[in-house]
């Protein structure tokens, strides 16, 4: 199998990722592209994994994955909770406002 | 104790004091009693102790160093720990130790404004063991770090003990001598590499010297000169003294007057003549003239001082002239007269600033012209004791100021080192004018004693109670009355003690 | 023999015992003291009558000299204490404890009431002891510290009433005075002893300089300039002029002690020395020639002085320089045995004029021969000593004071024989001066005794313990002269008594006068009064090579000169009766003489100029320049160098640390926060914004470092 299909989807979700957490304002979108970011790194590996080491019985880029998908999980309870509180306390959930670490 | 192999015995008798110093800081200040008479105990622990060297002293052999130590001290230097008496360090070492108890005896009494017992007596303690030490230490940084050591204790004993003008008598009197020592030291340097014996050794570079070019030995010499000169003082460099002497209190005073002059002169005997004879020999006239300047213009200042203890301060410059002109004969009497000369001021103008003292105690004032005579009638027994003393001090025979005089001035007539030929008429001048000196010296104390001992007490003292000379007077000021006349009537007792001393050290210079 | 002389030092130490003892438990004793004065006074009188004795029937004696070592004073030489006793120290023994005696038991009832009464006689003591202690001293150190004690009890003594300043004065310009002398005396000690450095390990011998002078060891600088400077020391103890001026002001001490001082125990001291070492002393001819003219100034000068006083003590003070005088004018002209026969019975007849002074003013509560007058009725016993006392000073033939004055002129005489111009010098003002003595004296006697009373109070004789000692003395001031008259027997006779092994009969000067050899020797002794050798032998047999012998030999009578002494008396004697016999003239002739009495009254300036011109320069001129000197020049410098530090101090702190270093270090500071001012922008606090320079950042650098691939 070729592996130019998976690794260009892995560019465009990375891309829409890097473009989401850049552009988006609101941080729930924020939240969700870096979930894309994560993932489109979660097709890279399995990839290459295959691409490279083919039978190889240790498959390590699919663990990889597998923890990635975990941490992702933690880091987007973690990142909803910091949004829910943000809201709470100042009724937006807009990143622009949160410019308080400034000079 | 067998003063071959006791050399303990003067290591304790000069930290002793050091040590009752520490002891002193950890007495709780209420105990302002108590303070006092330890001090006393402790310096007449030590007294006992300088007594007991002095009496197992061997004076047969005084021309050698005994109860010596000499053990490694700074290695990385080669300095030595290197201590030892011979009979030129013996009488100054007594008469430390004596006045530093007498001074103690009086402290119980009479310490001026703002009192604070246990400081007082610490740093005298502390100044007594630098003063001992440096009679007493036969290593050049040995000896540098005792002469330095008295700087501290008599800095503050003058800055908060002293009268009105103290910070800047104080701070006078402490820059200007160590202005002097920083030459002193530089030389001691330049004499320890020019030997290149790898010691420090006072002995050993005597026996060496001379060594050097005579470019050497005459930089060499000015910068102990300037050290030493300063700290005598030689005139012109003392105008410190009449400052730090007025200002300072009782104690400080008799002291100052008592010891820490004699240290300047004891380091040009010790130290610069041995060491550097040839420097010794070209600076000889011109410290003869200095000497002579000093006697005849420290009288005339004298007589133009309204202050009795300000008088008495620019009577030392005379008396330390005459001091300085045995020097400058560099021959065996001169050098004799010399340490005559030093006992015998410490001992008269020592007294006589514990008289200014007391006197100042009673009257309130050191003014001349406000006291206004006729002590003599207001207290009779310290009117008798101001003139005897002043007489002594003004060089009468029969007591101790004679000898130092009348031996310095017969030495200068036939100076040592090959002077004579050189500079006979010279040194024949110097003597005349000696001597003229001595007709202005007795001419300011005797019109001291008329101005304030003779005549009817002025009104305003008339009807004031002025107290005699008291119980505490008497004990501390006893055994000076007494050594002034023994001295004078027996001058061997110094003499004879120094006699093989500066035998051997003349040896040195060569001539 | 020697036996006796053995103990001379036991006359000399009792005084110093008696002081010490009276100092310590004077004050409880019934006497309060002057007991143990008198008592050890009176031993050691004894003994000395002893010693001179001896001395005397034995002459010429060996000198006895035992010492001690003192003390070392360096380079081998050694201070001796010792005692030498010859018939010099023999003579002076003898004199100054009979002063000193006859003072004490005459001080008993004179100072009675006075306060310090037992401080008095301590002093005494002390003063006595002094001069004994140079007498017997067989080195010049010793000498010098007697000399010097002698000064300061004088000190002590005519500042007796201190109360007052006039007498604080006294005492202080007689010790400064005297002082001043004394740099001679040191220095010339000095430098004899100098001279001694190669001969002897005692320096200070007085027989081993005398022996060296004699032999010619000394050069004649050391013997010149030491000898100078040593009699300026006499010059000023000895009242000599111009350093006379603090012995008439000395008269401010109690009486007693000016006969004290002016017969015995001070102004003596310088003869004495300049007899000690007259070996020394006649090795120079200038030496000798400045004495005698010193003295010959002060002889003449000084007596003029007393025409004037009024106070009683005044006249016997210039009296006693005036003669002071002739004792050193005999010296200079060779006189050795003549000056020292002269201060012995001028020290008995002066004693007994100030002790009959001292009756007469405790009397009249006056010191004024103005306030007195008629004495002679109401005090018998001083009226007669009186004029026993004024007749020896004027020389009145058969008195003490006519041998041993004419034993002055003599030697003057031979001397002026022998060549030398200031032997006729002394001979004739001798002579001249003679005629003022017997007049001031005469005027005192008269002012005194004849005529009415002027005294406030009532006269009355004094008692026995004052006159007693007068009469004593009166007997001395008589007899002391037949020690050496033409009628004394060959030996032994003062000449005798004061030979030495050195000063022998052979002993002759070393230089010879101008006409001497041509004159014929035999005779140059045959101008005396009384003059010169009985037998013309030492000098004919010294004079052949022209030489003067030192010792003249026994004086013989010489009819014309007695007759010219005995005109000049009694021409003085009728001059002042006829002035002041009938009691005291309204204009007293003496002070009619316009300039000259007004230089008379003035003192000649002396006094004032020494003020004006030394006093006063060095106490307030010279030692307030040397205070300014020292308190503006020399501390100004000392300052000036504290200062200069201290400007430095500053200038350093401000431009260089606080500019130049420290500029550096808020530079840094400073440029710091510029930086950081323009750098803060970045943090935005915008999340985004970091992003996207991170990717931004991220894709730079892959693509550098594809770039470097």
């Amino acid at each position: 199998m070729s592996p130019i299909g998976p690794l260009v989807l892995a560019a465009f979700l990375f891309s829409a990722g890097v473009y989401g957490v850049i552009a988006r304002r609101n941080a729930v979108l924020v939240l969700i592209s870096v979930e894309l970011m994560l993932n489109a790194v979660n097709i890279n590996l399995v990839t290459f994994q295959n691409l490279l080491f083919p039978g190889d019985p240790a498959v390590t880029g699919q663990m990889f994955a597998l923890f990635i998908i975990g941490v992702a999980a933690a880091e987007v309870g973690v990142g909803l909770a910091i949004v829910f509180n943000m809201f709470r306390n100042r009724a937006s959930v807009d990143v622009d406002d949160a410019d308080l670490m400034r000079w | 104790m067998d003063p071959n192999t006791a050399g303990w015995a003067l290591v304790v008798a000069l930290f002793l004091p050091l040590v009752g110093a520490g002891a002193l800081t950890l007495m709780p200040s209420s105990m302002d009693r108590e303070i006092r008479r330890a001090g006393v105990a402790i310096t007449a622990v030590g007294f006992a102790l300088v007594v007991a060297i002095t009496a197992s002293f061997d004076y047969s052999r005084a021309g050698e160093l005994q109860f010596t130590t000499d053990v490694p001290w700074i290695t990385a230097i080669d300095a030595r720990f290197s201590l030892g008496m011979d009979g030129i360090s013996l009488p100054l070492f007594f008469l430390t130790s004596l006045l530093t108890l007498l001074c103690a005896i009086y402290t119980t009494k009479h310490l001026p404004s703002p009192g604070k017992p246990k400081a007082f007596l610490s740093l005298m303690l502390l100044l007594q063991t630098g003063m001992a030490g440096t009679f007493v230490a036969f290593d050049l940084i040995l000896f540098f770090i005792f002469f330095e050591l008295t700087l501290v204790p008599m800095f503050f004993m003058i800055g908060m003990w002293g009268g009105p003008r103290r910070d800047y008598a104080s701070v006078k009197f402490f820059l200007y001598t160590l202005f002097g020592s920083v030459f002193m030291l530089v030389a001691f340097l330049a004499i320890y590499f020019q030997a290149g014996a790898n010691t420090w050794s006072i002995m050993e570079l005597s026996t060496m010297a001379p060594f050097g070019s005579t470019t050497f030995q005459t930089w060499a010499f000015l910068g102990v000169f300037l050290g030493f000169a300063i700290k005598v003082p030689v005139w012109p460099f003392h105008t410190w003294l009449p400052d730090a002497h007025t200002e300072a209190p009782t104690v400080g005073s008799v002291l100052l007057a008592g010891v820490l002059l004699k240290m300047g002169t004891y380091g040009f005997i010790r130290i610069a003549l041995p060491i550097l004879p040839d420097g010794a020999a070209r600076f000889a006239p011109m410290i003869g003239v200095l000497a002579v300047i000093g006697i005849v213009y420290g009288a005339l200042c004298c007589l133009a001082q309204t202050d009795v203890k300000r008088l008495i301060a620019f009577s030392s410059v005379g008396h330390m002239g005459f001091v300085m002109l045995g020097i400058a004969a560099m021959n065996e009497a001169g050098i004799q007269a010399a340490l005559f000369g030093n006992i015998a001021h410490g001992i008269i103008t020592g007294m006589l600033f514990f008289l200014a003292g007391s006197m100042h105690e009673r009257y309130h004032t050191r003014e001349i012209a406000v006291i206004g005579g006729g002590m003599l009638k207001k207290m009779p027994v310290y009117g008798v004791l101001f003139t005897y003393v002043a007489i002594a001090s003004l060089g009468l025979p029969g007591l101790a100021g004679f000898w130092g005089e009348f031996a310095a001035m017969w030495a200068a007539i036939s100076p040592g080192l090959g002077l004579a030929d050189s500079y006979g008429g010279l040194y024949l001048g110097l003597v005349v004018f000696a001597a003229i000196g001595t007709v202005l010296t007795a001419g300011y104390f005797l019109w001291l004693i008329q101005r304030v001992n003779l005549g009817e007490p002025p009104e305003r003292w008339a009807d004031e109670p002025l107290a005699d000379v008291q119980a505490i007077e008497w004990v501390s000021w006893l055994p000076l009355l007494a050594l002034i006349l023994a001295l004078g009537i027996f001058p061997r007792l110094v003499f004879g003690v120094q006699d093989a001393a500066v035998t051997n050290l003349v040896g040195f210079l060569g001539g | 023999m020697d036996a006796l002389l053995e103990y001379a030092w036991v006359v000399v130490a009792l005084p110093l015992l008696s002081a010490v003892l009276i100092t310590a438990v004077g004050k409880q004793l019934p006497g309060k003291g002057s007991e143990i004065g008198i008592a050890a006074l009176g031993i050691s009188w004894l003994l000395a009558i002893g010693i001179a004795w001896e001395t005397f029937v034995n002459s010429p004696i060996e000198p006895l000299e035992r010492a001690v070592d003192w003390s070392p004073l360096g380079g081998g030489f050694v201070f001796e204490l010792g005692i030498l006793v010859d018939g010099l120290t023999a003579v002076m023994l003898l004199l100054v404890t009979t002063v000193s005696f006859m003072v004490h038991i005459y001080s008993r009832e004179y100072m009675k009431g006075e306060p310090r009464y037992t401080y008095f006689f301590a002093m005494l003591g002390l003063f006595t002891f002094s001069m004994l202690l140079l007498v017997v001293a067989n080195n010049l150190l010793q000498a010098v510290i007697g000399w010097e004690l002698v000064g300061l009890c004088s000190y002590l003594l005519i500042g007796f009433y201190w109360e007052g300043k006039s007498n604080q004065d006294a005492a202080n310009k007689a010790f400064l005075t005297t002082k001043f002398g004394d740099v001679g005396l040191i220095v010339g000690v000095i430098v004899l002893s100098a001279g001694m450095f190669g001969l002897t390990d005692t320096p200070f011998n007085i027989i081993e300089i005398n022996e060296a002078a004699f032999a010619g060891q000394l050069s004649t600088t050391t013997i010149v300039l030491g000898m100078l400077l040593i009699f300026l020391g006499c010059i000023s103890k000895s009242g000599q002029m111009p350093l006379h001026v603090w012995l008439p002001d000395a008269m401010a001490g109690p009486t007693p002690v000016s006969a004290l001082i002016h017969a015995a125990t001070m102004v003596t001291a310088g003869i004495f020395l300049l007899a000690r070492l007259f070996p020394v002393v006649a090795q120079s001819q200038a030496v000798m020639a400045t004495i005698a003219i010193v003295g010959v100034i002060t002889l003449f000068f000084g007596g003029l002085l007393a025409l004037v006083q009024d106070d009683l003590k005044k006249i016997l003070a210039y009296s006693t320089i005036s003669q002071l005088g002739y004792m050193v004018a005999a010296i200079g002209v060779g006189g050795y045995a003549a000056s020292i026969f002269h201060l012995f019975t001028h020290g008995f007849f002066k004693a007994l004029l100030f002790l009959g002074a001292g009756s007469l003013i405790h009397a009249v509560h006056s010191n004024n021969i103005s306030d007195m007058g008629g004495m002679a009725r109401a005090m018998p016993h001083t009226f007669w000593t009186f004029i026993v006392g004024s007749l020896a000073l004027a020389g009145f033939p058969l008195t003490a004071g006519f041998f041993s004055k004419e034993e002055v002129l003599a030697a003057g005489d031979i001397w002026a024989g022998a060549g030398f111009f200031t032997g006729s010098l002394v001979f004739w003002v001798g002579l001249a001066a003679s005629f003022v003595t017997t007049f001031y004296m005469a005027r005192a006697v008269f002012l005194i005794f004849a005529g009415e009373s002027r005294s406030h109070h009532p006269p009355h004789e004094s008692g026995k313990l004052m006159v007693g000692p007068l009469m004593l003395l009166a007997v001395l001031s008589i007899a002391s002269g037949y020690l050496l008259t033409p009628m004394s027997p060959e030996a032994p006779n003062f000449e005798t008594w004061l030979a030495t092994p050195i000063l022998d009969e052979e002993a002759t000067f070393p230089f010879t006068g101008d006409g001497a050899t041509e004159a014929s020797p035999g005779t140059v002794t045959g101008d005396g009064v009384l003059a010169g050798a009985a037998s013309p032998a030492p000098l004919a047999a010294a004079g052949e090579d022209g030489a003067v012998s030192i010792l003249h030999g026994v004086p013989y009578w010489n009819l014309t000169k007695l007759a010219m002494v005995l005109v000049l008396f009694f021409s003085a004697l009728f001059l002042a009766w006829r002035f002041y016999g009938k009691g005291l003239p309204e204009r007293d002739p003496t002070l009619q003489m316009g300039g000259f009495s007004r230089a008379l009254v003035n003192k000649y300036g002396f006094d004032d100029a020494g003020y004006r011109y030394i006093v006063v320069p060095v106490r307030d001129k010279l030692s307030a320049a040397a205070t300014y000197s020292s308190n503006v020049l020399i501390d100004g410098v000392v300052a000036g160098v504290g200062r200069a530090t201290k400007h430095a101090a500053v200038a350093t702190y401000r431009v260089v640390d606080q500019q130049v270093i420290d500029g550096g270090i808020h530079g840094a500071a400073f440029s710091a926060a510029w930086w950081s001012e323009k750098l803060k922008r970045i943090q935005s606090g915008d999340v985004q914004k970091y992003a996207g320079v991170l990717v931004a950042g991220t894709i730079l650098l892959v693509l550098a470092f594809a770039a470097a691939r």
